[in-house]
């Protein structure tokens, strides 16, 4: 169902991450960007669409008024696109960055946790899970399980924290959005469904209990929530009762990445055991999860994976260790 | 660090009661109670660079004695040694197992020294106090962690290569065949549910790989059952030791590695007091090759020196920046400088990584 192409070299290896590959295409620059996390650098790689010319920049992630000199490692990064603008999100163990949309030029700080605290139990709460929702706000979970819901203006740099939305116990390992919709996963695997109110303030409306086992990967389409788990399996609720409609033994080891297409419901899953697995969400009062396509990327542990086409026919992977993007086309 | 220490002692035919006094004096020192304390308090990751100075410092605990090439080989070894079990665990718990492989192996090789023992228990009981009961995705940080630390690092070893378990190029086989992790489901099932709950249908599907149901949850008890060979002595059949092409490969973008944190030097402190006190009076010292034979290791001392011109050349090939080279240079001369001072007993541990 889909070959393999020439893949794009990043300047260094991809961390072992969650969610470590993100794609944000630009159709009025005509371009098509990818980032990448290595250690304490986001690897950022810009192609125009038919690939003639590649630029490469690299985002570091260093706190405006540093006190120690060694810069953290990078949890996670994602491009959220708003309706009137494009940012890039960066979560470390030491707090929350937000930059232009190509990287060049960091726009707000929000530090996480106490470094001078005594207790070493304060002194980090890194950030993980980063969704956007309506039209100007960008949420970021935490480890300690708050959401911070923040406010972006159309331009400039003026950001402010609006609300952090109390409920997870335990650290957020993902975020994902729809239309006035947020939802939430933990590392114990609990799922929550956030409203947007017509106040402007989010509020939770439903909610899925875990067994222990972390949701590390979210996706949201039509009312469809779809799941990425620790034990290799995908897990499919219906957004609207909150009640699971199937389980999927999709994987052999750590689910660490999945995406939807939102043209076609089309899903993509990644994981450890150096599998892509592609699958068709079929709407209904159930809704419908089918088994598409599988293809093992030779020694690679998987570790972000991205359509790179709203109806899904091509995605990207990346892998632990290596340094390439790899890509699938459709035949 | 100690499998591959024993089994070039036996390979060297060191007398067994030295044998075993080496192996005792730098257990001893390695799990020491103090160190050990230090070692267990949460601390941000050690640098690079404080991680191969502790293991200098650790492998000369005793009376015996390294070269720089044979340190070199030695570091490499154990280092890609742990990076492989880390990778290849089948779920992040797998982490403590591998551990507690290490601890059973030590508890072997100190057979009834009883104030070793009493140390090694004591380690024991720090790892359950401090990891027994963490959650999956603890775990799943703590062993991200560990491989971001190991990423880049690509040194191929024969033992690996012959077990076809690592490429030419560095990498580890990952087979899509073997054991499940506990708790995993067999690929290939689909369940469909209704309103209330209840399974409705089931599908299956071919999904690639195949895989054999888990071998069972390993225990953390003093004498459980492991049940992953991971962290276990992989020399125990009389097998060769060798880092084939040991192409060290560092990475320029390890920004990290430029500035050792206050922790991880205060514990070296600690650590050089520790081993101070043990290496007072050393009159028979033993000096360990890593390598086949001593004119091996003879090349691998030269080659030692060579990549400084080697380095110079293709730098000045890829990026005529002048910085560049001078840190590559700096670089080398650096742990030329690490591994020189280590085999003196008076030098500072601070001065060592200050040099470095």
């Amino acid at each position: 169902m889909y070959r393999k192409e020439k893949p794009l070299p990043l300047k260094s290896s991809a961390s072992s991450l969650t969610n470590n590959l993100t794609v944000f295409i630009s159709p009025e620059k005509g371009s098509m960007s990818y980032a990448v996390v290595h250690k304490s650098v986001v690897n950022v790689i810009s192609s125009s669409l038919d690939g003639s010319t590649v630029t490469n920049r690299q985002v570091v992630c260093k706190e405006p008024s540093a006190v120690q000199q060694n810069t953290p490692m990078v949890i996670q990064a994602k491009w959220i696109s708003l309706p009137t603008r494009t940012v890039l999100v960066l979560t470390s163990l030491r707090g929350i960055q937000m930059f232009e949309s190509d990287g060049s030029a960091m726009i707000y700080w929000h530090a996480l946790g106490d470094p001078s605290s005594s207790d070493t139990q304060d002194q980090t709460n890194y950030g993980r899970g980063i969704a956007g929702v309506g039209d100007s706000f960008i949420c970021v979970g935490t480890q300690i399980g708050e959401i911070h819901v923040f406010n972006v203006p159309a331009k400039g740099t003026n950001i402010m924290l609006k609300e952090s939305l109390v409920g997870h116990k335990h650290p957020i390992c993902d975020l994902t959005s729809g239309p006035n919709k947020l939802i939430s996963s933990d590392e114990q695997g609990n799922i929550f469904i956030w409203s947007l109110q017509p106040n402007g303030s989010l509020k939770q409306t439903g909610s899925v209990m875990g067994k222990g086992v972390p949701c590390s990967s979210l996706v949201l389409w039509n009312d469809i929530i779809v799941g990425g788990y620790g034990d290799g399996q995908l897990r499919v609720y219906c957004a609207k009762t909150a009640k699971l409609a199937a389980t999927v033994n999709a994987h052999a080891r750590w689910v660490n990445a999945i995406d939807v297409a939102p043209e076609t419901g089309r899903i993509l899953s990644v994981s450890e055991d150096t599998f892509a697995k592609v699958w068709q969400l079929k709407e209904g009062n159930l809704p419908e999860i089918e088994y598409k396509y599988s293809e093992s990327v030779t020694d690679l542990q998987l570790v972000g994976g991205q359509f790179i086409q709203k109806g899904g026919r091509g995605f990207c992977v990346t892998g632990y260790d290596n340094s390439d993007i790899t890509f699938f086309v459709q035949n | 660090m100690i499998y591959i220490l024993d089994q070039r002692l036996r390979a060297q035919n060191i007398a067994d009661e030295k044998a075993k006094k080496v192996l005792h004096d730098i257990i001893a020192t390695m799990f020491h109670k103090r160190f050990m304390d230090e070692l267990f308090k949460p601390q941000p990751l050690y640098s690079k660079k404080a991680m191969r100075t502790v293991f200098d410092r650790l492998a000369h605990a005793s009376i015996m004695r390294l070269n720089a090439a044979s340190m070199d080989k030695l570091y490499d070894l154990m280092t890609m040694a742990f990076k492989y079990q880390v990778s290849m665990c089948l779920k992040p718990r797998d982490i403590i197992l591998v551990t507690l492989n290490h601890l059973d192996a030590m508890r072997n090789f100190v057979g009834d020294a009883a104030e070793i023992r009493q140390q090694l228990d004591h380690v024991y009981r720090l790892l359950m106090e401090s990891f027994a009961s963490l959650s999956m995705g603890e775990y799943q940080l703590i062993r991200q962690t560990l491989l971001n630390f190991f990423q880049d690092m690509h040194i191929r070893v024969s033992i690996f290569l012959k077990d076809k378990v690592q490429n030419s190029n560095g990498r580890f086989v990952l087979p899509t065949s073997g054991s499940l992790p506990h708790g995993t489901e067999t690929p290939g099932l689909i369940r469909y549910y209704n309103e209330n709950g209840n399974e409705i249908k089931t599908i299956q599907f071919t999904p690639g790989g195949s895989y054999q149901g888990s071998q069972g949850e390993g225990s953390f008890d003093m004498k459980g059952s492991r049940v992953t060979k991971l962290g276990t002595n992989m020399y125990s059949v009389s097998r060769t030791i060798e880092t084939t092409g040991s192409t060290r490969t560092t990475t320029s973008s390890d920004i990290e590695s430029s500035t050792p944190d206050p922790l991880a030097k205060a514990q070296l402190d600690l650590l050089s007091q520790l081993i101070g006190s043990k290496t007072a009076s050393n009159k028979s010292e033993i000096r360990l090759n890593l390598f086949k034979t001593d004119k091996e290791e003879e090349q691998a001392e030269a080659a030692l020196m060579k990549p400084i011109e080697l380095a110079e050349s293709k730098v000045v090939k890829i990026d005529a920046s002048k910085k560049q080279k001078n840190d590559e240079l700096s670089r080398i001369m650096g742990e030329l400088a690490v591994n020189e001072g280590s085999s003196n007993d008076n030098d500072d541990l601070l001065d060592l990584m200050d040099k470095a």
